[in-house]
């Protein structure tokens, strides 16, 4: 039962992905990525981690996304240039696919294997999978939070300086 | 329960949520269309400009303002989802973990301040 | 099976009772804002104007359906749906009593965020596929309004998340009856004064109404949507305004509980059923939103934003920090 729930998500995440990528209007590529992510938030619940699945709306889905949708807004972008053909050299053309036979590759071996973290989906079920990870995270992991407080600085530090060029209208 | 076995149950009545909306939207929308009447008129076919006749390319100007306001937006909102973890496993975080957090916060605060001071959200020139 | 079975008609219960409460809100908010300016409100429609609602539910079936020739077609029809139906899911996770919610989930509390953001697609979607100077306007107006409220929303949650220890709506409710003053807002006014601002803005509703005010851009996204699809955004608007009415009852005000030092004043209190108390809660809520619709003028779009990024992000910090302290050294 799980595997066909399994598979709906998978066929549905690459065909949707394979629709974002062949449109030629970019806001009906980017309404394929929005049902993607959501999509992708419903594996995140098959992996019994419902934290992440609702980071991935809210954040990814819910942020990141329409800032994607402003930048295709303020560039104005109207439609996609089709070329005759996709790629042009066979050097490239030999990377794309070795790069999608390694994917493909990586794919059926962790469907083979199944990977195993050191919390039990027991301890998981009990106790709520955010407690879980703030535990984790703030325990083990305080390092690297300290340094995404860190990166988080740096666009607010951009946003700055773009509204200040705006204000002297380009004379910072 | 083994790895790769897990059903979410509890996402059932979601589903069926999201099911019963889409038929109630799309039918009231088929009931519409079968009642209505359909006249046509070119007149209320176009875009409403309150009197004009629909003029100009409709997105030649964007204001940049509402792309900061997105950024910001994307850099408030991952601070506000590191909080939920934190603040549930807050019993269990030692002392250190509470500390580390306070800094995170005041770091934001820091980059908001300096937003503030800079008027990146200033929608009207002075 | 039988189980899937009964779970359909809980869904299928809540949805009805849902709509119709929305329906008459609608009677309600004209009724109330009549009497605030001196005039009845509906009066002609059955005793006192009260098949208003089922007249005009009667009457948008019969209105014609407009597409504007240059609007793009598919997204201009999905605009309204994916509005409508990212706010009815929220219905799910509430807990209307201590047995009954529909999907007990535990990470409620952030599903109802979540399906919130997915929501502001549905009214940039909605402007730009009109593919008309206003409501492409309108439509980024609208959304940044939204954007910039849901941050003030998040902290002012996190505040209660931090005091109650779940994100599990009915474990909050159970959580805070447990406290002191049995209701999180007297211990956190900051959060709650932030969470109902919050809500005003993030409903679309007065003062922060700028796309529905007639006299600005005129209806902004919803200029070129006329008949069922017009009425979806409004169904949309009413039933968010309930979940966050039903947000502000379970999270600040005790839900379906009584504080405990009200029975201990009065005890018969106890007989009354929580069902009761989560309504009477819910009401005054709704109350509250159509009284100050009546009362405060609109707020300029700017004004707006910078109520959200200026005054409530500094105020929802300050109260999850004292709060903070509070829990670490008491």
């Amino acid at each position: 039962m799980v595997k066909i729930i399994f598979v709906y998500f998978a066929i549905l995440i690459i065909a949707s992905a394979l629709a974002a990528i062949t449109r030629k209007n970019l806001v009906y590529s980017l309404f394929w990525i929005l049902l993607m992510f959501i999509h992708l938030g419903g594996l995140y619940l098959l992996l019994n981690a419902e934290f992440l699945a609702m980071v991935q709306l809210i954040v990814y889905a819910g942020a990141i996304l329409v800032m994607f949708l402003f930048v295709i807004f303020l560039l104005n972008l109207k439609e996609e240039i089709k070329e005759a053909v996709f790629l042009h050299k066979w050097s490239s053309r030999l990377y794309g696919i070795l790069f999608l036979l390694f994917f493909a590759f990586l794919g059926v071996w962790s469907f083979k294997n199944n990977f195993k973290g050191i919390y039990s989906i027991e301890l998981i079920e009990k106790e709520g999978h955010t407690k879980v990870l703030g535990t984790v995270l703030f325990n083990e992991y305080l390092f690297p939070f300290l340094i995404l407080g860190f990166i988080l600085l740096v666009p607010l530090l951009g946003v700055g300086i773009v509204a200040l060029r705006r204000k002297t209208n380009g004379t910072t | 329960m083994e790895p790769g076995n897990y059903i979410p149950t509890k996402y059932l009545p979601v589903i069926i949520a999201l099911a019963f909306s889409t038929i109630f939207g799309v039918g009231g929308l088929l009931i519409n269309k079968i009642l209505a009447p359909k006249k046509f008129n070119p007149v209320k076919l176009m875009s409403y400009e309150s009197g004009n006749l629909p003029s100009g390319d409709t997105r030649s100007r964007f204001f940049i303002g509402f792309f900061l306001l997105a950024i910001l937006f994307v850099v408030f909102d991952v601070e506000v989802i590191f909080l939920y973890p934190w603040a549930l496993a807050f019993d269990l975080i030692s002392l250190e973990g509470f500390w580390a957090m306070l800094i995170f916060i005041s770091l934001i605060l820091l980059g908001y301040i300096y937003e503030i001071f800079i008027g990146a959200l200033q929608w009207h020139k002075k | 099976m039988l189980e899937f079975l009964l779970m359909i008609i809980k869904t299928m219960i809540v949805f009805a009772i849902v709509l119709a409460h929305v329906a008459y809100t609608t009677y309600a908010e004209r009724k109330i804002i009549g009497r605030a300016q001196a005039r009845m409100g509906p009066m002609e429609v059955g005793p006192h104007g009260l098949l208003q609602p089922i007249a005009d539910f009667i009457k948008i079936f019969f209105k014609e359906d407009i597409i504007p020739v240059k609007s793009e077609k598919f997204i201009f029809q999905i605009a309204p749906l994916i509005v409508l139906v990212f706010t009815m899911v929220n219905l799910t996770v509430i807990p209307f009593t201590a047995n009954f919610v529909l999907a007990d989930l535990n990470i409620g509390l952030l599903f109802i965020l979540a399906s919130a953001s997915i929501a502001v697609y549905g009214i940039i979607l909605a402007g730009w596929a009109s593919n008309s100077k206003y409501s492409f306007l309108g439509g980024l107006r609208s959304a940044s309004q939204v954007l910039s409220y849901e941050i003030a929303l998040a902290l002012s949650l996190a505040g209660v998340v931090l005091a109650s220890g779940s994100l599990n709506l009915k474990d909050i409710v159970i959580a805070q009856h447990n406290t002191i003053f049995g209701i999180y807002a007297i211990p956190q006014i900051i959060g709650f004064v932030v969470f109902i601002v919050a809500a005003f803005a993030e409903t679309n509703r007065a003062p922060f109404d700028l796309p529905e005010a007639e006299t600005e851009l005129v209806a902004g996204y919803l200029t070129e949507y006329s008949a069922f699809r017009y009425a979806l955004f409004f169904l949309a608007e009413y039933v968010a305004m309930y979940i966050m009415a039903s947000l502000c009852a379970l999270c600040f005000l005790g839900g379906w509980t009584v504080p405990k030092f009200i029975t201990h004043i009065f005890p018969f209190l106890h007989k009354v059923p929580g069902l009761l108390w989560f309504a009477i809660k819910v009401y005054a809520f709704i109350f509250l939103y159509i009284w100050v619709r009546a009362t405060f003028p609109r707020y300029r779009f700017d004004q707006l934003l910078n109520i959200g990024w200026k005054v409530l992000i500094p105020a929802g910090i300050i109260n999850l920090i004292i709060i903070a302290f509070v829990k670490k050294f008491h």
